[in-house]
C-alpha cells in the first residue's frame, strides 16, 4: 500500500516564443512552433465592417457557411478534393462581426494549404447554385438547433443579456436564411471582409520563422475592403426575474444563468476566473458537489466564461430532472449568493487557484489548443505573454478579491435566469421564488 | 495538388512490460509539452453486463472512482482538478477507460489515484443511489430530451444483432439501473477489475526510468486475481435486410441509419481497414461520394455521415459494424435515398480511382494524427491497442497498414460486406412539432 503523494506544485505556463509580423494590408500574422506529430494548425479571423443591421444577420451567417463553395479560380469540388489530398481540414464560420477559418494540415503541404485558405478567404465566388443549396441546409439546421434545449435556452439568455445589440442575436431566423440571395452575400463580402484588422495564427511542427514566412507569402495579397467601421460595445442591463421557455412534455429542465463579466486583461479578470473555478463547471467544484454529488439532481453542469470581441459573459448551465427544477434553482442561487457573502476557505481557494493555473498550462499543450489561445488573446488585443501574467495574478488572488468579484459579477440578481422545460409542471413552484415570464417559442 | 506520397507513420518510443500481478503497462514519453496523461483501460464493457442489468458497466464506471480504498467520495476528481487537470471516464462495448490528464509534475499523483481505484471502490449505498440518479439524469439529458439523442448507437445494434451482449443498449433501462445492488457491484469489480484484466498507459513529459519506478511502486502491490475468461461474442451476419423504426419524441425531421457488419477488427485488420477506407470514400467530408450524390446532386438529404465502429474505429472487438447516417426533410424520399446509396456502393465495388483512394488514405491518416496530438487520446489508444491486439505499437502500424490498402481490397470489402441483403435500416420517425 502506498501513501497519497503530495499535491504537485503549480508549473509555469509554457508558451513558446511567437514570431509576428503586420503586413502592409493591416493583416497580422502570429506563428509559433509546437513539436510533435507533423501537422500545422491555422486560425484566421477577419473583421466584418458592418453596422450590425439585423436584416443582414441571415446573410452574414451564410457568408461563412458558403465560403468554401467556390472561388474565382476553384470550384467547390476542387476545394474539397484539394483539402482531402493534403490531409487538411478547413471550416469557415461567420457572425455579425467576424469571419473565421479554422483548420489544420500535414506540415509537408503547409504552403499549398495556406494558399488555398487565402484564396477562399479573399476571393470567394459564392456561386448562385451553391448558395441556394446551402441556404436550404442551413435553414434546416437552424430549425433543428432550436429543438435542442440548451441552444434554444442560450438564444433566449443572450437575447435578454444584450437586448437589441447585435450580440443579442444568436440564431438567425430560418425563413430569412432560406431567402438569402447569393448576390447579397457577394456584396457583403466584397464591401466588408478583408485584411485590415484581421489576424492569421499558425502553429506548426516547423520553426516559427518558417511558418510565419509561409503565411506571409500566402496571405500577402488578401484584399483590403472599402468598408470601414463597426458597431460599438453593448450596454448590458440584465433583466431580473425568471424566463421559462416552455417545452411541453420535457423530462428534464435546462437551467441557464448568465451575466456580463470583466474581459480578458481587465484587473478583475483573475478574481473572476478564480470565483468561477470555486463555483465551477468541473465535477469537484461547488455546483458539482451540491447538484451532482450531494443531491443527484444533475449529471451535466458547466460554468464557462465566453469571450466576444467587445464583451465577456459568464454562463452557468445544468440539466436537472423536471420534478426538482425549483429545488435545483434554489441550490444554484444559494451557491451564487454564498460566493459573495462568505470568504472561500483557504484550502478551497488554493485548489481553485491551482485549477485555473494548471488549466492554462494544459490549454496550450496541443498545437490546436495553443492556436486557439493565441487567437483568443489577439482578439482581445493581448499577446502570448498575457498567459503567464494571468497565472501570476491568479496565484496571488485573495479570498477578499473573490468576494468582491462574486458580488460584482455573480450575484443572483445580476444574472439573467432562463429555464427550458415543461412550464405547466415547473411553474407553480417557481412562482414563490421570483417573477416568472413564460415564452412559448424562441 | 499534392503528389502521390505516403504519410510517414508517427514514431513514438514505447516501453512495454507486465507487472507480476498481470497488469500490462505502456509508457510513451513525449517531452514536447509539460503535461501527462495516465489511462487505465479495463477489458470490460456493455457486452459483459448480465441480462437484467443493462447499463451496469456504465453505472459501475461512475462508481469506480466515487471513493476508493483510501479516498473518500469525490476525492480523486478533486485532487486532479486541483492541479488544473481533468478526470474522464468512458464505457464502450469492450472496454471501460479512465483518463487522468495533469501538468507533468502530477505523474505520481495520477498513478497513485489510478492504483487506489484498482485496489477497490468504496462501495456504499449512498454512493450507489446517488450515481443511479446521476446516470438517469445523464440519459434524460443526452437521450430523452434531445433530438436524435443516442441515435443510432443505442438503437441500431438491436436491429443488426440477435444476441443479448451485442444487441442491447449500453445506457440501459431505468428499471435495470434502479435494481442494481452493492452485491452486483462487488461481484462485477471482483470479476472484471483485476490487474490482469487491465492495461495502463502513460504519455507525456517524464523520464522513462522515473515512470517505470513509480508504476512499480504504486501498482506492484495491487493484489493479483485471475482475469475473467472472455467469451466469443461472435454471431452470424443477418441473412436478410432488416428494417426498423425508432420514434423520437423531440426530433422534427426524419433520419435514417444504415448498419452493415464488417470484418473482425483484430483478426482481419487488413480487411477491416479496407472497410474503413470505403466508409471514408462514401461519407467523409464534402468530397465523399454520398455527400456529392445525396446532398449536392439528388438534393434529397442535407447531411450525411458515416463511421466504422460504434463510437470510434479502434475501440471494439468483433463483431462490430459500419454505420451511415442520413438526415433529410421529406419522409417520402427514403426509397430514393436508399437506392442512391446502393447505386454508389455498386459503383465503388466496380472501380476505385487511384487518386481518390490515395487522397482518402491521406485524409484518414491526417485525421488520425490530429487526434493523436493530444496526450489523453494517444494514451487511450495505446492502452486499447495493447489490450485488444496485444501490441500498443499498432498505434504506428495502423498508419502503414492503411497506406497498403489497395483498390482490390476496397472493392472486395464493399462487395462482401456492404450488401443490401445483410444490412439493417433504422428510420427515425419524428414526433416533435416544427417551430
Amino acid at each position: 500500500m502506498t501513501a497519497l503523494p503530495p499535491l504537485p506544485p503549480p508549473q509555469a505556463v509554457d508558451v513558446p516564443t511567437t514570431a509576428e509580423r503586420t503586413l502592409a494590408s493591416g493583416l497580422r500574422i502570429i506563428a509559433a512552433q509546437r513539436r510533435g506529430v507533423a501537422r500545422t494548425e491555422l486560425r484566421v479571423s477577419l473583421p466584418i465592417a458592418h453596422n450590425g443591421r439585423s436584416s443582414d444577420h441571415a446573410a452574414l451567417t451564410l457568408l461563412g457557411r458558403t465560403l468554401l463553395s467556390g472561388t474565382v479560380r476553384r470550384s467547390a469540388t476542387e476545394i474539397a478534393d484539394g483539402l482531402r489530398g493534403m490531409g487538411a481540414q478547413l471550416t469557415a464560420s461567420s457572425d455579425m462581426e467576424q469571419l473565421r477559418l479554422s483548420g489544420g494540415v500535414l506540415t509537408r503541404d503547409l504552403r499549398p494549404f495556406l494558399e488555398l485558405a487565402a484564396d477562399v478567404a479573399g476571393s470567394p465566388a459564392f456561386p448562385d447554385r451553391n448558395v441556394t443549396l446551402e441556404r436550404a441546409r442551413t435553414a434546416q439546421e437552424v430549425q433543428m438547433a432550436r429543438r435542442r434545449p440548451q441552444v434554444a435556452g442560450t438564444a433566449v439568455l443572450i437575447g435578454r443579456l444584450y437586448g437589441r445589440h447585435p450580440y443579442g442575436r444568436v440564431l438567425p431566423d430560418a425563413a430569412a436564411v432560406a431567402g438569402v440571395r447569393a448576390s447579397t452575400v457577394r456584396r457583403l463580402h466584397a464591401r466588408a471582409v478583408g485584411a485590415r484588422g484581421g489576424t492569421v495564427v499558425v502553429v506548426g511542427s516547423g520553426t516559427a520563422r518558417a511558418t510565419l514566412d509561409a503565411a506571409d507569402e500566402a496571405f500577402r495579397s488578401l484584399p483590403v475592403p472599402e468598408g470601414a467601421g463597426h458597431f460599438g460595445p453593448p450596454t448590458s442591463a440584465p433583466a431580473p426575474g425568471i424566463t421559462v421557455l416552455d417545452r411541453p412534455g420535457a423530462v428534464q429542465t435546462v437551467l441557464l444563468l448568465g451575466g456580463p463579466v470583466a474581459p480578458l486583461g481587465h484587473p478583475d479578470d483573475a478574481a473572476v476566473q478564480v470565483a468561477a473555478a470555486v463555483l465551477g463547471g468541473h465535477t469537484s467544484a461547488r455546483l458539482g458537489a451540491n447538484l451532482r454529488t450531494r443531491h443527484g439532481f444533475a449529471y451535466f453542469m458547466e460554468c464557462s466564461i465566453q469571450r466576444r470581441r467587445l464583451a465577456s459573459q459568464v454562463v452557468i448551465a445544468a440539466g436537472v430532472s423536471t420534478s426538482v427544477t425549483a429545488r435545483a434553482l434554489v441550490e444554484l442561487r444559494y451557491e451564487l449568493a454564498r460566493l459573495g457573502t462568505e470568504p472561500v476557505p483557504p484550502a478551497e481557494l488554493e485548489a481553485a487557484r491551482r485549477h485555473v493555473c494548471g488549466r492554462l498550462s494544459l490549454a496550450v499543450q496541443t498545437r490546436a489548443g495553443l492556436a486557439n489561445q493565441l487567437a483568443g488573446l489577439d482578439a482581445a488585443g493581448l499577446d502570448a505573454a498575457t498567459l503567464p501574467r494571468l497565472a501570476t495574478a491568479v496565484a496571488s488572488t485573495t479570498a477578499e478579491d473573490v468576494l468582491v468579484a462574486a458580488r460584482r459579477y455573480f450575484a443572483p440578481r445580476r444574472l439573467v435566469t432562463v429555464l427550458v422545460g415543461d412550464a405547466t409542471v415547473i411553474r407553480p413552484a417557481l412562482d414563490g421564488l421570483d417573477d416568472v415570464e413564460v415564452l412559448t417559442s424562441v | 495538388m499534392a503528389g502521390r506520397r505516403r504519410v510517414p507513420p508517427p514514431t513514438f518510443a514505447l516501453d512495454r512490460f507486465t507487472l507480476a500481478n498481470g497488469l500490462r503497462v505502456v509508457l510513451a514519453p513525449d517531452r514536447s509539452a509539460p503535461a501527462v496523461s495516465v489511462v487505465v483501460s479495463y477489458d470490460v464493457g456493455f457486452r459483459s453486463e448480465p441480462e437484467g442489468r443493462t447499463g451496469f458497466a456504465h453505472l459501475f464506471e461512475h462508481l469506480m472512482f466515487d471513493g476508493s480504498v483510501s479516498l473518500p467520495r469525490l476525492e480523486h476528481v478533486r485532487l486532479v482538478e486541483s492541479t488544473g487537470g481533468s478526470f474522464n471516464a468512458s464505457t464502450r462495448p469492450d472496454c471501460t477507460i479512465f483518463v487522468d490528464t495533469l501538468p507533468s509534475n502530477g505523474l505520481e499523483l495520477a498513478l497513485f489515484l489510478q492504483a487506489d481505484g484498482m485496489r477497490g471502490p468504496r462501495l456504499d449505498e449512498e454512493a450507489l443511489r446517488n450515481q443511479v440518479a446521476v446516470v438517469k439524469e445523464e440519459i434524460r439529458g443526452n437521450v430523452l430530451n434531445t433530438p436524435y439523442g443516442g441515435f443510432p448507437w443505442m438503437q441500431l445494434p438491436a436491429l443488426l444483432f440477435d444476441t443479448f451482449p451485442n444487441a442491447h443498449n449500453g445506457y440501459g433501462g431505468f428499471e435495470h439501473l434502479e435494481a442494481a445492488t452493492l452485491e452486483d457491484a462487488a461481484e462485477f469489480f471482483d470479476r472484471y477489475y483485476t490487474p490482469a484484466n487491465a492495461t495502463l498507459a502513460a504519455v507525456g513529459d517524464f523520464e522513462l526510468d522515473d515512470a517505470r519506478r513509480l508504476v512499480e511502486q504504486h501498482f506492484g502491490g495491487v493484489a493479483g486475481r485471475p482475469p475473467p475468461a472472455r467469451p466469443s461474442w461472435s454471431e452470424p451476419v443477418p441473412a436478410g435486410e432488416r428494417r426498423g423504426v425508432h420514434r423520437d419524441a423531440v426530433a422534427t425531421m426524419p433520419a435514417v441509419a444504415i448498419g452493415y457488419r464488417v470484418p473482425d477488427p483484430s483478426a482481419d485488420t487488413e480487411a477491416y481497414l479496407a472497410t474503413a477506407v470505403a466508409c471514408a470514400i462514401l461519407t467523409d467530408g464534402e468530397s465523399a461520394r454520398l455527400h456529392r450524390r445525396l446532398v449536392r446532386s439528388d438534393q434529397t438529404a442535407y447531411r450525411v455521415s458515416g463511421r466504422v465502429g460504434m463510437f470510434e474505429t479502434f475501440d471494439s472487438r468483433d463483431p462490430t459494424f459500419l454505420q451511415i447516417v442520413v438526415h433529410y426533410d421529406d419522409p417520402a424520399a427514403l426509397d430514393d435515398i436508399l437506392s442512391s446509396i446502393d447505386d454508389e456502393i455498386d459503383r465503388l465495388a466496380n472501380e476505385v480511382p487511384a487518386s481518390e483512394l490515395h487522397d482518402t488514405v491521406v485524409a484518414l491518416t491526417s485525421d488520425y494524427l490530429a487526434a493523436l496530438d493530444g496526450f489523453p487520446a494517444r494514451a487511450s489508444l495505446l492502452a486499447v491497442f495493447e489490450q485488444q491486439r496485444g501490441d500498443a505499437g499498432c498505434v504506428s502500424g495502423i498508419v502503414a497498414a492503411t497506406a497498403r490498402v489497395a483498390e482490390e481490397d476496397v472493392r472486395a470489402a464493399v462487395s462482401s460486406w456492404l450488401v443490401p441483403g445483410r444490412r439493417a435500416v433504422l428510420t427515425v420517425e419524428p414526433g416533435g412539432r416544427r417551430s
